[in-house]
């Protein structure tokens, strides 16, 4: 156990030295969601609901992102047809102004050209194209914001985007302006605080289990395994380096967006209980990830594809859960849904009793990825 | 000892004893082995068959307490290049069990000893490949081993750095540091070793002290020719000569070993010319190790 300890302060130290840990655990999800919920609130509630059409020319899952962004606007955001239909609407005075989102648009956070998205507005009901405008402003704000993120999250880009594309190609079943539901949804703040959380965990915790993959490329592996160590010490060292990333981040990211972003977590007990589960989850699927491939350069690649399609179907870009049909059956195979819809429930005020079923839910996938890792793990610690 | 790895048997049948304080020397060519022999006696590989011992105690993979008698330094880097020297020494010296003061003062020591003190705050990763070697051997001599492991530590160093190396090698030897060496340079072997093995295609050809091994060549002188031209070819014709016992191509040269070179090296020169070699130089040199490799062989040490 002392090695282990070892192992992971020499681990921590040197994730502390090259930053790029702290970038992806700390900085990088609080700026996404510092951005996100910034645009997605900078709408003071007016007495009125504005009537914005949607007219999507956009095959992908852009407008349901659209719709997100949104939520706490006063608008009631609907479908318009053609672009032919939306402007007589407007004209008719039955739309206070409408959006139309360009073909492509799904494509561009994924490293696709620049699109335009245009807002149709009437001279005579200027603030309606004024909060038409601002949505469309926010929304691309957040496209951006995601496809820097992409483009920066990982050397790996193009293994990344090309998965993405195929998510996107997909053409989920996300209808517009479906977000009905009967729970009481995370406010936006909360949501996007979360949801990047969540994302970005998948990612510090690979600086653990996977650095094993580093310490063989740096040769440093040979020595580890001459010295007078167990080699069970030395997984238990980078499983230990892997939970001091995943729970310093969450705590972190829960704390700081708390204080800074006015995010609202709910129950700290209920939040720590279900953090402490999501990292156990993180851990054990990287790890199984990890023990799957040969080489450092393919264990990245895949890990980054793992997570990133894990947190699109978990909903970490999208609501996706509220969507219905198919991919909100594959969400619930994620622990970002498991992990958001606790935080959900917690929110709704329902008692710690609320989070036993995610909480087990993501102990199991914990249990069973970190199994079949296991079953696999000794050729990770051979020279 | 024997290991295999799916085709291809890399050790089979090596087999050799380190006193305490000698200084041992695997001399092989790339691939004979010497890796993964050693990589079995350091207890990072699991022999197919045989074992080590070090120190009187069986060593697998799996034997933690008999590690700590062995210093082992791997052929290729390896260190951490983003932590100091400092850091990297003092990390695996714990891992060794020294902690505390005697972390301090056992990792100032050994700064000393490789000369890295100035630079020894510095990221591994700014230092020069010559400061890299030797932050690498430091960190086998932390926990001062019965036993230091050192896999061709001069491969790839600078010829003044090489002679840095060799030299703190030769002092652990004197202090009663048993060292166990592997090399593909004769000179190496001939200079830092008490006792060579001469390792090929994973099996111990012969073992001994230089003088033991020279014996081995009985009669044979050892003639170093250089030229140019069908080099290969004038090998197999030479070799067909009665008293030349083998023959070898190499870089721009041939090797051969010859009964009675005075006798004989007309007739090599007009084989050799005959052949198409143009002839530069011809030596008759004291036989050495290559020329026991040679000898056991019948290939150059290096092709
Ligand atoms: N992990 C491995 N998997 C497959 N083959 C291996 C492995 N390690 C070594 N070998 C093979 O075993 C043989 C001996 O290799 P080894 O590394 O022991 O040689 P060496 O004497 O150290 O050579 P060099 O001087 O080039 O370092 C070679 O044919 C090599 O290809
Ligand atoms: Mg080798």
């Amino acid at each position: 156990m002392r090695t282990a300890f070892l192992i992971t302060a020499k681990d921590l130290r040197q994730r502390l030295r090259d930053r790029s840990a702290f970038l992806v655990a700390v900085i990088a999800p609080l700026a996404l969601a510092a951005a996100l919920s910034v645009t997605i609130s900078g709408f003071s509630a007016g007495s009125k609901t504005y009537q914005i059409g949607l007219v999507s020319l956009d095959q992908g899952p852009a407008a349901s992102g659209f719709s997100n962004a949104a939520r706490g606007a006063p608008v009631d955001l609907r479908p318009a047809g053609t672009e032919a239909a939306a402007r007589g609407q407007v004209k008719s005075g039955k739309l206070d102004a409408a959006i139309v989102l360009p073909r492509g648009l799904s494509a561009v956070s994924m490293g696709g050209p620049p699109v335009r998205i245009d807002v149709i507005g009437d001279t005579r009901n200027s603030i309606g194209a004024l909060v038409a405008r601002s949505i469309a402003d926010s929304y691309a704000t957040y496209v951006r914001t995601i496809a820097v993120a992409s483009r920066a999250l990982h050397a790996n880009g193009a293994a990344t985007v090309r998965i993405a594309g195929d998510v996107a190609s997909a053409k989920p079943p996300i209808a517009v302006g479906d977000t009905s539901t009967t729970r009481k949804n995370l406010d936006p703040k909360t949501y996007y605080a979360a949801a990047m959380a969540v994302f970005f965990l998948f990612f510090a915790v690979q600086f653990g289990i996977s650095s094993l993959l580093d310490e063989r490329r740096d040769g440093t592996l040979a020595r580890l395994l001459a010295a007078p160590i167990s080699r069970r010490s030395i997984l238990g060292g980078k499983v230990l380096t892997s939970l001091a990333l995943g729970l310093t981040s969450m705590t972190v990211l829960a704390i700081t967006t708390r204080l800074a972003l006015g995010a609202h977590w709910g129950n700290p007990i209920g939040v720590a209980v279900l953090i402490v589960c999501a990292v156990l989850a993180a851990i054990a699927v990287t790890a199984f990830v990890t023990t799957l491939a040969k080489t450092h350069e393919q264990a990245n690649a895949w890990l980054s594809i793992v997570s990133v399609v894990l947190g699109m179907l978990g909903g970490s870009f999208f609501p996706v859960a509220q969507a219905g049909g198919l991919l909100a059956t594959l969400s619930k195979g994620t622990p970002h849904a498991w992990f958001l819809s606790g935080l959900q429930d917690l929110s709704s005020g329902g008692g710690l009793s609320v989070i036993v079923e995610p909480s087990l839910v993501l102990l199991g996938i914990a249990v069973v990825c970190g199994a079949a890792a296991l079953v696999r793990v000794r050729k990770l610690i051979e020279p | 000892m024997r290991k295999r790895f799916g085709e291809i048997e890399a050790v089979r049948g090596v087999n050799f004893e380190i006193a305490p304080g000698e200084s041992y020397g695997l001399l092989g060519p790339n691939g004979a082995g010497k890796t993964t022999t050693i990589s079995i006696v350091a207890g990072l590989l699991e022999a197919d068959a045989g074992e080590a011992l070090v120190e009187g105690k069986l060593l697998t993979t799996k034997s933690v307490a008999a590690k700590s008698a062995i210093g082992f330094v791997p052929q290729d880097l390896a260190i951490y290049p983003d932590l100091t020297a400092r850091e990297n020494l003092s990390f695996f010296a714990r891992l060794y069990g020294i902690s505390g003061k005697q972390n301090r003062s056992r990792v100032g020591e050994v700064l000393k000893i490789i000369g890295l003190e100035e630079r020894a705050g510095d990221q591994a990763k700014t230092y020069s490949g010559g400061m890299k070697r030797r932050l690498n051997i430091g960190i086998g001599l932390l926990h001062s081993p019965s036993l230091l492991i050192l896999d061709e530590p001069t491969v790839g160093v600078d010829p003044q750095s090489r002679n840095a190396i060799l030299e703190s090698v030769e002092q652990l030897g004197e202090q009663g540091m048993a060292v166990l060496y592997t090399t593909h340079y004769m000179e190496e072997a001939e200079r830092l070793c008490d006792r060579v093995g001469i390792i090929d295609r994973g099996e111990l050809k012969a073992e001994g002290t230089r003088a033991e091994l020279v014996a081995l060549l009985g009669e044979y002188d050892k003639v170093h020719l250089t030229g140019s031209g069908a080099l290969e070819a004038a090998a197999v014709a030479c070799a067909r000569i009665g008293a030349v016992h083998a023959a070898s191509s190499g870089d721009g040269s041939l090797e051969l070993l010859v009964e009675g070179a005075s006798a004989v090296l007309p007739e090599i020169l007009t084989t050799a010319g005959g052949a198409g070699v143009s002839v530069h130089g011809v030596e008759v040199e004291e036989p050495n190790l290559e020329a026991v490799f040679l000898h056991l062989t019948g290939r150059a040490l290096r092709d």
